[in-house]
């Protein structure tokens, strides 16, 4: 699958490189979401790839050397920064691509600092410049579009007035999504629960919801039995009963603590493209809120 | 601290900590005797084979790392005899081919998963009741084995000339230890995870080796030890804050230093007075 | 009938021929000395008489049964190997490593009981180690081990006692000693003993027969036909001295003294 993309890829630099008209401009994104907000806003005047599928975990990535082939062709690289796609770096250094933009999404975003909605956990190692997970909160999405938007008319000012275009209908889409989710939210009683991993605050911070602690904390570090206790006691007290998963993490201590606290869990993903649901960005907006929000309503 | 106990995850896992010490104490026996303590390091690694086995084909780790330590065992026993190896090589040949399996079935999964690595180090507050079940039930058929076979096994660590040339089927009897290690190390894996296997094989029995001169004692002294490893290192870990798994092996490790130090019995022959 | 039977018996060992159309035979009660330089073939011999290896030409004959069902007659051949160092920290005692001669005897999850014990006390004394028994077994001297593992090989009551150089690595007093030992046991158990050395002088006074090996049968006979230095020097391809005191021979090859 991933080959025919990249044979793709260069087929159309090639094409691109040789009869210097009308051309598609060659994007890669590090992760899903930034792809379909390029995709939205370009339309077929873009060819755009993600790194990522979805299923991975971001931060410890191993990228291939295909992928540095796509990144050898791009003209623009969308990446999210603050650590979360670190392994870009070195893809970026061997593709010696002079032509390269780069657009970093967390720059001028409202940084949540880890630490912040996630009980006492220090901050360090790949939360360390503070949590990555952005793209969650619709109003990153917001400046993101508005930042691809004026970095395609750069690249390529023949279609400005299409991309201002485009950009601007997806942004009234967004808004009105988001006033639609935020209103489900404004009307559930309770807004709490905890998650396996923290890549949620900025999810809450745009829609309303209450992220109580996060069970590892760091990805992929066990929690110690005394904040897994403390954690069910914590629970049980402040009736939190939704624990939030996301695909192919290990959930036996997640299901521990399910049992202990009377809780239930939801899987959730942090990417579209996971599942037939949640193929595009605003489609993994509205799948993300309704599943919570309907695990959150039913009654105890 | 009592308060502790009513929770599920806690219970389940003092339960799986002890069902391990049990099994790793009694078989660690063996393998401290016999040296075989490399053999077990080799099984153990063989696990990750397994588990990642099990991720790639979507089936339960533990029931294809159970297949896949039983077939290394098998491996290395048949091996050692008709390739004329000493065991020594043919466990060094399948420890890092296992292992080598292992990375290129999680290569082949379609979709990232990090849950294998949950198995490398252990995720001792989500052992479920499950598998508190198929452990117990594992524990319970390897200590049967080993009372069965418990003066062949004896004679075979003392002396597998003779045991040979008493018509013992040593071969079969060595494959068999083999075998009982992949299950005790299967038991293991969730508890304390593929890495720190090999310290409740050889510890508690080496320090047990270091406390008594009778055979059977040994493997009293064994499981007294590894279940006080064990209880011990979770109320440490969970006091101060530490990883259970390797919290157990610390405190094993360190009962083992001071019977090694301070063992009175050991050093003198009750009859002789003669120092070891 | 004879107890031991070998007729041209080959046995390739490893890609070598250690024994090349060995023939002879053995009644009940007879003591064999077997006599032969290094890689003779001697272990060879004996791992063939207990159906451990398999000759690839000829018939060994054992107790009456011969080929597969070797192994059945294993109980009754009580076996002595070469001398190898016990690890002296194994928790077992002395009386507890003899007791384990009768294992392989004593059928699945049956255990040693009080008549084992007593047997084990009684063939301890038989060996002179009865004030051993509670010893290690590891702390032995090599001496006493050797006469531990001789106890061991009498647990089961053998009809037939194999030796593989019992007196290996022992000083020349313990060696008398131990010579002894096994002459007195043949005796009054009526063993057929095959006794392995590298020592003629040793194992003379004790046989009735000697067979002088080197993968193939170079003589096999009573003393006086084999003890001649023809025989000899073709044995070990050096010159051999054969001296005659007090009707006792002594042999002295090359330079050593016997």
């Amino acid at each position: 699958m991933r080959q025919r993309g990249i044979i793709f890829l260069t087929v159309l630099g090639l094409l691109g490189c040789g009869s210097g008209g009308n051309k598609a401009v060659v994007v890669v994104t590090t992760i899903p979401v930034a792809a379909d907000w390029v995709k939205q806003v370009g339309g077929d005047k873009v060819v755009v790839k993600s790194l990522l599928k979805g299923y991975e975990e971001p931060h410890s990535y191993e990228p291939n050397p295909k992928d540095a082939q796509v990144i050898a062709q791009a003209q623009l690289v969308v990446r999210v920064g603050l650590g979360l796609d670190e392994w870009l770096n070195g893809l970026i250094a061997n593709a010696k691509n002079p032509r390269l933009k780069i657009l970093t999404l967390a720059e001028g975003v409202e940084i949540i600092e880890e630490g912040e909605g996630n009980g006492e956990h220090r901050s360090h190692g790949v939360h360390e410049q503070g949590n990555p997970h952005i793209w969650l909160d619709p109003d990153v999405a917001k400046m993101g579009v508005k930042r691809i938007a004026l970095i395609l008319a750069e690249i390529d000012p023949d279609n400005s007035g299409f991309y201002h275009q485009k950009s601007e209908g997806y942004l009234r889409q967004l808004d009105s999504v988001q006033t639609v989710l935020k209103d489900m939210v404004a009307n559930l009683k309770d807004r709490k629960f905890v998650a396996l991993h923290n890549s949620w605050p900025y999810f809450c911070r745009g829609f309303g919801f209450e992220m109580v602690q996060a069970i590892e904390p760091l990805p992929g570090q066990e929690p110690s039995a005394k904040t897994v206790v403390q954690l069910a006691q914590r629970m049980r007290r402040d009736s939190v009963r939704v624990i939030v998963l996301e695909p192919q993490q290990n959930r036996d201590i997640a299901l521990a603590l399910a049992q202990e606290a009377k809780a239930k869990m939801v899987v959730l993903s942090q990417f579209n493209g996971t599942r037939p649901a949640n193929k595009t960005y605003l489609q993994l907006l509205d799948h993300n809120v309704r599943m919570l929000v309907q695990q959150l309503s039913v009654d105890k | 601290m009592a308060e502790m106990l009513s929770f599920g995850f806690i219970r389940n896992a003092i339960l799986g900590s002890v069902l391990v010490a049990t099994v790793g104490s009694v078989i660690g026996v063996f393998v401290v005797l016999r040296g075989l303590a490399f053999a077990g390091a080799g099984i153990a690694h063989a696990a990750f084979g397994g588990v990642a086995l099990g991720f790639l084909l979507g089936i339960d780790p533990l029931l294809s790392a159970i297949l896949f330590c039983l077939g290394t065992a098998g491996l290395i026993s048949l091996t050692g005899t008709k390739a004329n190896l000493r065991q020594d090589t043919a466990t060094g040949i399948f420890f890092s081919w296992t292992m080598a399996l292992g990375v290129i079935f999680l290569g082949l999964m379609k979709r990232y998963d990090t849950r294998v690595y949950g198995y490398l180090f252990g995720n001792l507050l989500g052992v479920t009741k499950g598998n508190i079940i198929l452990m117990a039930i594992l524990t319970l058929f390897v200590i049967m084995l080993v009372l069965l076979f418990y003066k062949e096994f004896k004679l075979l660590a003392f002396d597998e000339e003779m045991a040979q040339a008493g018509g013992l089927p040593t071969g079969w009897l060595n494959g068999l230890q083999l075998g009982l290690i992949a299950l005790t190390v299967v038991v293991s894996i969730k508890a304390v995870g593929i890495i720190l296997i090999e310290a409740l094989l050889v510890i508690p029995a080496a320090t047990a080796y270091q406390l008594t001169n009778r055979y059977g004692m040994m493997f009293v002294l064994s499981w007294i030890l590894s279940v006080g490893a064990s209880l011990g290192g979770l109320v440490l870990s969970y006091l101060l804050n530490l990883p259970s798994g390797a919290t157990i092996v610390m405190v094993a490790a360190l009962l083992f230093a001071l019977a090694a130090i301070f063992s009175p019995k050991r050093r003198k022959c009750r009859v002789c007075g003669r120092e070891a | 009938m004879g107890v031991i039977e070998f007729s041209g018996v080959t046995v390739a060992y490893q890609r070598t021929i250690a024994l090349e159309e060995v023939s002879f035979g053995l009644e009940p009660g007879e003591f064999l000395g077997i006599i032969g330089p290094n890689g003779s073939g001697k272990t060879t011999l004996l791992k063939t008489v207990l159906g451990l290896i398999k000759p690839v030409k000829g018939r060994v004959r054992v107790l009456g049964v011969e080929g597969e069902k070797l192994a059945q007659v294993r109980h009754r051949i009580g076996y002595v190997p070469q001398r190898k160092p016990v690890d002296p920290n194994f928790p077992v005692s002395v009386l507890d490593a003899v007791l384990m001669g009768t294992y392989p005897a004593l059928g699945f999850m049956r255990s040693p009981g009080k008549k084992e014990r007593e047997k084990a006390l009684k063939v301890l004394a038989a060996v002179g180690l009865e004030g051993s028994a509670r010893h290690i077994a590891g702390h032995l001297s090599g001496g006493q081990q050797q006469r531990f593992f001789l106890a061991r090989a009498l647990m089961p009551e053998p009809e037939v006692l194999l030796l593989d150089e019992p007196t290996a690595g022992v000083d020349v007093a313990t060696r008398r000693q131990i010579v002894e030992l096994v002459s007195a046991l043949h005796q009054e158990r009526n063993l057929t003993t095959l006794y392995v050395t590298h020592d003629i002088n040793e194992v003379m006074p004790c046989v009735d027969r000697l067979m002088l090996l080197n993968r193939r049968v170079q003589a096999f006979g009573g003393c006086a036909d084999v003890i001649r230095p023809e025989v000899l020097e073709k044995l070990y391809g050096i010159r051999v001295l054969v001296l005659e005191e007090e009707n006792r021979r002594y042999v002295i090859v090359g330079d050593q003294h016997g």
